[in-house]
């Protein structure tokens, strides 16, 4: 039987029979057997080590640009913030198993750090739009409402003789609510919310400083509407045409026989919140007064005018009390209060008087006589009836 | 025997020049590429151009998910070449990134200039037409509301300049929008009121 030698066969026979033989099966060893186990070993290590969650990361990648292209960085910032720190922890933590050898590697904390990254960050987006589709809803419905009160203030208060930190305030809170609308546009949320908050406030201030203003003067509203009722039914009765002034609505209405039959817009003094008190208080009266003289040509620096009986009795006894009690300066409860032409300026510009344009005060002047009554109220509707409430 | 001690020498050598061969992790790749990142976020492109700038900061993470695969493998099996490529295009696309930040940012600057000297011109035009408004008692109130109302715009004015040096172009056009929306209406205002005079 033939025997191979082994290795202690060679130490045990120093000469061998066939030198070049072993020398070649010694080769063979070298250059093959070793290398081939070595090759087998690191290939069974390599096949045996566990594959890293590259897909996991992908996802989890993937899922934190979307929450970020969904604005989660300013909408659902917590979120984004938690998603991001697990899948840096996934990353490090992919490092560390790097670092052992590939069979001692584990990638299970790796895979449902990942895992929990991608869910974190799908709700972070899902949050997000929520967040953002809200913030859009609610901001649009609050530039309504500042929109709306600002065509409120504008319809109804801008044109009264308010107070400069009123009008300030609503010139402010209008140039805001501007700024608001063009962020808005360019869906800046932030910058709007900011914006608008102080156009809001600002513009309910400016709304609720004239709101208060008019209420005192809004207090004598029954006996206009009775002034107002007595003249339509004095014209009814007399057949008889009979003219009416609201101040608030800046009309004067021509009745005949009880009936409209002419409404003009009309421009006051520029105080004309309030009855006149005095000489030079630049306000237009409040009172139940008749025409006493028909002014033209050189009668009048206004194209045509009719003159009225102010001041009456009533004007006298009020102007005598507040004199008395120190109200006002004693300078004369003035006079010469008309309804006269050169009007059409679109401002309250006279000293007291009701100004029309000069084609109307020709059709006036032709619809009255001396005696006509003419009655000047604050409003023939209620402050709420004004504020469309 | 000293032939077969060189051929193991040799052998030993060869596998020896296997394993110094793997490929390097690219070091100085992944720091240009985070350093590129940065500096573009420092140029606000976060802000003007968001698309673009999340596109990069995707790139970044794509590649260096790549490395890290990479470093999964066995060593001998390691190649940062497609990682190396995807770094390289990092720093490529951070500098058109850049460059489109500094053009938008360019855009929105001039933007708010222009605006500003607009809104400024309107003011000039506003302080004008005040000279030539009815004064006396036909609009000496209506001229104080509307030179209270100049001082407004005047300061949101002020502002702007302050937004457009502090770099905040956005915020600036949306001011100057709105200061230049209500110079606007008070020089419409004017010319109403003087055109009313004039047809008197």
């Amino acid at each position: 039987m033939h025997v191979i030698p082994g290795v202690f066969d060679y130490v045990r026979n120093p000469l061998p029979i066939m030198p070049k033989k072993r020398n070649r099966r010694r080769l063979i060893l070298v250059i093959v057997v070793i290398p081939l186990i070595t090759l087998l070993v690191f290939t069974y290590l390599f096949l045996s080590a566990e594959e890293p969650p590259v897909e996991s990361v992908n996802t989890s990648q993937t899922a934190i640009s979307k929450a970020k292209e969904a604005e989660a960085g300013t909408y659902a910032p917590a979120l984004l913030e938690k998603a991001e720190t697990m899948h840096q922890q996934a990353l490090d933590e992919w490092q560390k198993q790097n670092e052992l050898v590939s069979f001692n590697r584990n990638f299970g904390y790796m895979r449902k750090l990942a895992g929990e990254a991608a869910e974190t960050a799908d709700m972070a987006a899902e949050r997000a739009v929520y967040v953002k589709d809200s913030l859009h809803t609610s901001l649009k419905n609050k530039l309504e409402n500042v929109k709306h009160k600002i065509d409120h203030f504008e319809s109804y208060y801008a044109h009264l003789p308010l107070k400069n930190t009123t009008r300030r305030n609503f010139t402010t809170a209008k140039m805001r609510y501007t700024e608001s609308g063009e962020a808005f546009a360019r869906t800046a949320y932030h910058d709007v919310g900011i914006n608008l908050d102080v156009a809001g406030k600002l513009i309910s201030k400016s709304v609720q400083e004239a709101h208060n203003y008019l209420s005192d003067y809004f207090e004598d509203l029954p006996k206009w509407k009775r002034w107002s009722d007595e003249t339509i039914k004095w014209s009814q009765k007399n057949r008889s045409t009979a003219i009416i002034v609201d101040k608030f609505a800046h009309k004067t209405y021509v009745y005949r026989s009880g009936k409209l039959l002419k409404e003009y817009d009309s421009e006051m003094g520029p105080n004309w919140i309030g009855t006149k008190n005095h000489r030079g208080d630049k306000a237009t009266p409040e009172g139940k007064y008749h025409v006493t003289v028909k002014k033209a040509g050189r009668q009048t620096k206004y194209y045509k005018a009719l003159l009225i009986n102010y001041p009456n009795d009533e004007d006298k006894a009020r102007y005598q009390k507040n004199v008395r009690n120190g109200n006002i300066p004693k300078v004369g409860i003035g006079n010469l209060i008309e309804i006269h032409g050169d009007g059409g300026k679109g401002i309250n510009w006279t000293d007291g008087c009701v100004a029309l344009t000069n084609k109307e005060m020709d059709e006036l002047y032709d619809l009255v006589r001396v005696g006509t009554p003419v009655t000047i109220v604050g409003s023939l509707r209620s402050l709420k009836e004004i504020n469309g409430m | 025997m000293k032939k077969n001690l060189f051929m193991s020498l040799a052998a030993m050598f060869a596998m020896v020049v296997m394993f110094s061969s793997c490929a390097k992790l690219p070091e100085a790749e992944i720091a240009n590429a985070k350093a590129a990142v940065e500096a573009t976020k420092a140029t606000e492109a976060d802000r003007y151009v968001p698309a673009e700038y999340r596109a990069l900061q995707d790139s970044l993470n794509v590649a260096m998910t790549e490395i890290e695969t990479q470093n999964s493998k066995f060593a001998l099996l390691r190649s940062y070449k497609k990682a190396n490529v995807m770094l390289t295009n990092v720093v490529t696309l951070s500098n058109t990134v850049k460059e489109n930040a500094a053009v938008r940012k360019e855009e929105v600057k001039n933007q708010a200039q222009q605006s500003l000297a607009e809104a400024t011109t309107l003011v000039a035009e506003v302080k004008e037409l005040i000279t030539k408004a009815p004064k006396g008692k036909e609009g000496k109130e209506a001229l104080e509301a509307i030179q209270n109302d100049l001082a407004l715009v005047e300061a949101s004015l002020a502002e702007v300049s302050t937004l457009i040096n502090n770099g905040d172009y956005l915020t600036a056009v949306d001011k100057v929008k709105a200061a230049g929306e209500k110079a606007a209406s008070l020089k419409a205002e004017l010319e109403e009121a003087i055109a009313k005079k004039t047809r008197r």
